[in-house]
This record gives C-alpha cells, structure tokens and sequence, in this order.
C-alpha cells in the first residue's frame, strides 16, 4: 500500500490510530494552523514515534509578516522534537526551512495553486521536497501530474474540500459580535439547498464545500505513481477517521469493492467522488 | 526610484485614456493565459499597438499572463512570451512558477512580475520569488500599513500594491468558489464572483439570518487615497488600480485623482488636507460602489463587508467629446446618460481642473433643439466654455439636497 497520511484531530486519541493503515499522522499547532498548543504537539511527536508512525505538522495559514519571528521559533522546536515533516501553504514556510536548515520533510499544499506539473516540477527544482496536488481539477489531470512528477506529488483522497480563505472575519462581521473560535456554522446559497460549512478564528474565515472520496478509484489511484495519499477531517471525531482509513484499506486490499464501501459512509454528508470533479469552464459562454 | 501609477487597460480606448490621464504604466491580458476573460482582452496586433502608443509617451506596459494554469493550458505559451517581448513589453503579470521560468528562459528581455493571484504576504514568501528572479512582487490586498512597513525594511525587492478598486473576499487564489457553484474557474479567468451573492446563515439547525438583509462575502471596494502619503513614503515601487473590466470614465477619473495626489506630495514631499480632499473628489467621481481604505488601517471586524445594501449607480458620466469646433466653441457629443438644458455639467480634460458650465443650447446635428438628452449614443452639439478634444469627458453637477 502506498503512503498514507491522517489527519488526528484530537491528542488523546493518537493510541487508537495504532492499528491504523495510516503510516503518517497529521496534526496542527493553534498558533500556526488549528489545533494543538506546542508542548501538546511535542508529546504528539512522542506518541507516534512510540507507534512507529511518522508526524507530520500542519502550517496551512498564511502568514502575516509580524508572525515570521514567532514562526520561525515554531519550526526550529518542532524540527527538535523530531516531528518527521511540514505540510504548509505558505511559500514562505519553504524559504524559512532552507534558512534554518530544517532537515524535517517540507509538503507544500496551497490547496489551489497545484493544477499543472510543470509548476509542481518547477518547485521541485527549486527544492520543495513534495506537493500535495489541487483539488480542483480532473482526475485525468490529477494523474497527468503524478506521471509527470513520480513518487513525488501527494494526493488527498478523502475530506472536506475547502473553497475559501479569507483573513476577514464573516460571521463575527455579520452577526457583530467577537468570537475567539466559530463552528457549527454553515452557509446556504438563497437558492440552493446545500450547506457549506464555514469556520472561522481569530485569524480569519474558511469556507468548505463538500467532502470528496475517492473509494471507487482508490485500487486505480493504488497503482499510479503518486508519493502518497493524505486522508483529512476537519469536523468529525477521531473514531471516524479510523472508519474511513478502515473502509479505504479494504478496498485497496480488495476485501470490500468501492460501491459497498460508498453504502457505508456517513449518510449526513455530501459527497463528491474524485473521479467526478469536472473541468472547469473559463467563462459563461462555455456553461 | 519614483513611485510608479499603474492603471488598468480593458482595451484600447481605456488604455489611451489612462495614459493621457496620467498613468506610468498600464497593464492587461491577451486573449489567452490572463484572468478577467471577459474583458476586451488584446490581441497580439493590438498589444503591439498599445505598447507603441504607450511607449510614445514614456510610459509601460505590462501584460498579464496570471491564469493558475493547468496541464495544457501551456500550448502557444513559448511563442506567445517571445512575441511579447519582440514587440517590447515591459513586464509580464504571472502566477506560476513554470511561466516565470520558461519566461526567463526564452524572453529574458520581459520582467517577471508575480500576481496578486500569488497572495504574497511576508518577506519569506517574497525571498522565494527573489531566488526565482521575479523582478517585483505585487502583495496581497491583506496587507496592513503597518505589516508594510516592515516588509519593505526587511526586502529589497520591488513592490506593487493595490490603492484603488474592487476587493477579492477572500485571498486572491485561494478561492473557488465560484468553481464549486458554477463551474466557473475563479483562477483561469472565469470567476463569477459567487461570494457576493446572498446566503443563508444556519448554526446547527439555528437559521441566523439578520432581518435586513442576507449573508454575503461581498467586499466594498478599495479606495487607499487616504493612505496614499504613507505608501509613498514607503517607496513601493507601484500603485496599482484595479479595474481591467471599468469604463473609460472610471479610468480616466481614478487615474487622475491618483495622478494630481502623487504630483503635490513629488512636489512638496506631502499631501495637504486640500489636496487629499481635492483628489479624493476627483477619484470619487467615477466610483459607483461603496469604499473604504483596504486593509491598510488593520483589520476592523466588518469594516470591509458590503451586505445587501442599494448600490447608487453612477450616472455622472453623461457624454463622451466626438469633434470640436475651435472656431465657435461648439462640441459635438455622445450622449451616455441623462441630462436637461439648465443642468450644470463639467468638463473633465486630462491634467486640468475641471471647468463647470450650464447648459445653455442643444441642437442634434440635424439643428433641431433638443431640451432633454436621454437618447443614448444619440450625437448632440452645444457649446463649451474651454477646448475639448475625444480624450474629454462630461459629468452632470448634482446639486446637493
């Protein structure tokens, strides 16, 4: 099986992901992306070496100028505590690693930016050690790159697709009142029914769309040269996370087929399957 | 360095317009690998024109190639960068690492500038595109004064910021919104600007909807005269207006406001209340949403969103100057909006204050008089007070209630 990256959303439940096919675990530090405070994030590292599991630190902010100094220091204690890399999408994260000489794996992920193999080549040349590939176009692109790029690009299989960032702060503006942290919210186009989830921190908005799976392609995905898989949560539980890593490892070891997988997703969900994310149109004429 | 004003160019017309108002350098897109589709993007013969034009008066010009590319959005790239710089483009405005290198690589002569699309931010991300050879950065709108400052004392690179026109909600590239919900490429040209439509907003099964209006993302537009000072103080190397899809008014007007304030502060080393309010005046004329400075004060909660509140249009622009007649001072005009004999217009020519006058007489241009001009397109004559040339614009006074 290739290399495959979870997203742990919680400290306490590291232990669980011991049986996990999950080979990488993904975790992020409040300052700098979402969930962990530092000291929490050393012991992180600790507990998924203790499982022969790699950790990865989630830097997925940009970062404003007068946070590089504090950015910094936060890449020189988690290189000390051994966390195995970074997966960030701020290009600036990159500079900073090469002039602290930070030996930590660097994936750059900018959600949007990665739609072309000769840009993630570029990066590569330039010294970027990985990339995980946009999600937002066509499998048959998607695949075009990791040829391209062999052993190279990353590609998220599962998880929240995430349509917007923003620094500004919409439900606080909205609803004018001040909020350190807001889940739970969701926005509804007037005329559509779907409900997009909406986040937001003191550090600005994050716009979500559906979740995308890749379970009826996985065997497929399973032999192209990609570097690894990341699976994502952004608002279920752990226990969840480990049903997913569940259904996707017996469809690539051919224990369940993908369609009986599908039945077995969270019914409350929207879904978009990877197989199905459509090339996009450049202007109205073309709708 | 001198501080460069560099206004957008949907087409022809407008980029004559903001050169002759006071543009240093225009920039636009061709008809492929540039956002904004679906303005009046130029053709190979018509980039060749501009740059002439443009260079006939000193001035640059800049072509955006700024598409967040796919795999074969490539084809014809090569030839299309060799063209550019064959007939002397300045710079090109790009997004991409690999158009930036293959850019170095077969038309060396082009600078590299890296778009906004780019959401550029701190000076670690700018030393990347340092080490690349870019050769000026343009920072994303998110940047407060106060980050800016200290961006520009830890880089030498050159730098390019917004002053003027509309705001992307969210950080410029990073959105695809308008994909999910329309299938409309936000970042190869299509966006539908799906964040200023109106939402419902839900927590859990709670629907928080206000009673006035509807959720949305929109932005106000940016309007940093206020700030202009301390950017020039800070000597970016570019202030940058938005607008590739705006009237030849909007430009005209946006421009030379932008223009008359760098010129007091180049002259006297500031901006005095006067003049700021004098300018401000003349770059409000042809902004019709609502505006506030950018993020340039910081980030107030709020400050930036526009909800669903009644836009004015504009409909000070009430004619274009088709000919002229030295002799008896009688102009022959396009009429664009509506407007009375007896209503007080003004005269907008590049580089001038404007000359207000009443008006007196209108004949078509079959002699016959006409009292109300609402006939657009239709061709009028009256009389003017000062020399008027196709580069004059008109406004209608509106009298305050």
């Amino acid at each position: 099986m290739k290399t495959i990256l979870t997203v742990i959303r919680k400290q306490e439940n590291i232990d669980k992901f011991a049986d996990s096919c999950a080979d990488a675990f993904i975790m992020a530090d409040r300052m700098f992306s979402s969930s962990y405070d530092q000291n929490d994030l050393k012991e992180c590292i600790k507990a998924a070496h203790r499982l022969n599991r790699k950790l990865y630190v989630r830097c997925d902010r940009l970062y404003d100028q007068n946070e590089l100094e504090a950015l910094e220091g936060f890449l020189v204690n988690i290189s000390e505590w051994g966390a195995d890399g970074i997966i960030y999408s701020d290009i600036g994260v990159f500079s900073l690693l090469e002039k602290l000489s930070i030996s930590c794996k660097g994936i750059y992920a900018p959600e949007t930016l990665l739609t072309n193999y000769r840009d993630i080549a570029d990066l590569k040349d330039d010294g970027v050690e990985g990339c995980v590939i946009s999600k937002d176009i066509p499998l048959d692109d998607v695949i075009e790159i990791a040829e391209n790029c062999p052993e190279y690009c990353y590609l998220r299989i599962h998880g929240p697709i995430l349509i917007a960032y923003s620094h500004r702060r919409y439900i606080a503006s909205y609803l004018q009142e001040d909020r350190e942290h807001a889940e739970g919210y969701y926005l509804q186009e007037e005329t559509r029914d779907t409900r997009l989830p909406l986040v937001e921190k003191k550090e600005g908005s994050w716009l979500y769309g559906t979740v995308l799976q890749s379970l009826n392609v996985i065997k497929m995905l399973e032999e192209k040269p990609f570097a690894g898989f990341i699976v994502d949560n952004v608002f279920d539980d752990d226990e969840e996370t480990l049903r997913i890593l569940d259904l996707y490892e017996k469809v690539i070891k051919g224990t369940l087929d993908g369609r009986t997988a599908l039945n077995q997703l969270d019914g409350s969900r929207e879904y978009t399957a990877i197989e199905d994310v459509r090339k996009t149109w450049l202007d109205k004429e073309q709708e | 360095m001198k501080t460069e004003l560099l206004a957008p160019a949907g087409d022809m017309a407008r980029l004559k317009t903001a050169i002759i108002y006071g543009a240093d350098a225009v920039y636009f897109g061709g008809k492929q690998f540039s956002l904004r589709s679906r303005a009046s993007n130029f053709t190979l013969e018509d980039i060749k024109e501009a740059v002439q034009f443009a260079h006939g008066y000193g001035r640059k010009v800049y072509v955006t190639v700024n598409i967040i590319p796919h795999n074969d959005d490539f084809e014809g790239l090569r030839e299309y960068l060799e063209k550019l710089q064959e007939f002397g483009v300045d710079a090109i405005i790009c997004a991409s690492q690999a158009i930036l290198t293959l850019c170095k690589k077969v038309a060396p002569k082009l600078e590299g500038h890296i778009s906004t699309q780019q959401t550029t931010i701190n000076t670690a991300a700018i030393e990347y595109w340092q080490k690349k050879k870019a050769d000026r950065v343009v920072l994303g709108r998110e940047v407060s004064l106060r980050q800016l400052r200290e961006i520009m004392k830890g880089t030498d690179m050159p730098i390019e910021v917004f002053i003027h026109g509309g705001m992307c909600a969210n950080y410029s590239g990073r959105c695809t919104i308008s994909n999910m919900l329309t299938n409309r490429d936000a970042n190869r040209g299509g966006c539908a600007h799906s964040c200023r439509w109106n939402y419902h907003l839900w927590h859990d099964d709670q629907l928080l909807d206000r009673e006035d209006y509807l959720f949305s993302m929109g932005s106000r537009d940016m309007c940093a005269a206020d700030y202009l000072e301390d950017l020039l103080k800070l000597n970016v190397a570019s202030l940058k207006i938005e607008g590739r899809m705006k009237t030849a008014f909007y430009i005209a007007c946006v421009v030379r406001g932008y223009r008359y304030l760098i010129d007091c502060y180049d002259a006297q080393g500031f901006i005095s209340e006067r003049q700021l309010e004098k300018g401000r005046a003349m770059i409000m004329l042809g902004t019709n949403r609502d505006v506030f400075p950018g993020f340039y004060p910081g980030f107030d909660i709020g400050a930036g969103q526009l909800y669903n509140l009644p836009q004015t249009a504009s409909q000070n622009f009430v004619a274009n100057v088709k000919g002229y007649d030295e002799e008896t001072r009688t102009a022959v005009i396009e009429v664009r909006n509506h407007f009375e004999k007896g209503d007080r217009l003004a005269i907008i020519n590049p580089g001038e204050d404007d000359v207000v006058f009443t008006v007196e007489k209108m004949l078509d241009l079959q002699g016959n008089e006409v009292e109300i001009a609402n006939r657009p397109m239709q061709l009028l004559k009256i009389t003017v007070p000062v020399a008027v040339s196709e580069n004059t614009f008109i406004h209608l006074i509106r009298e305050q209630l």
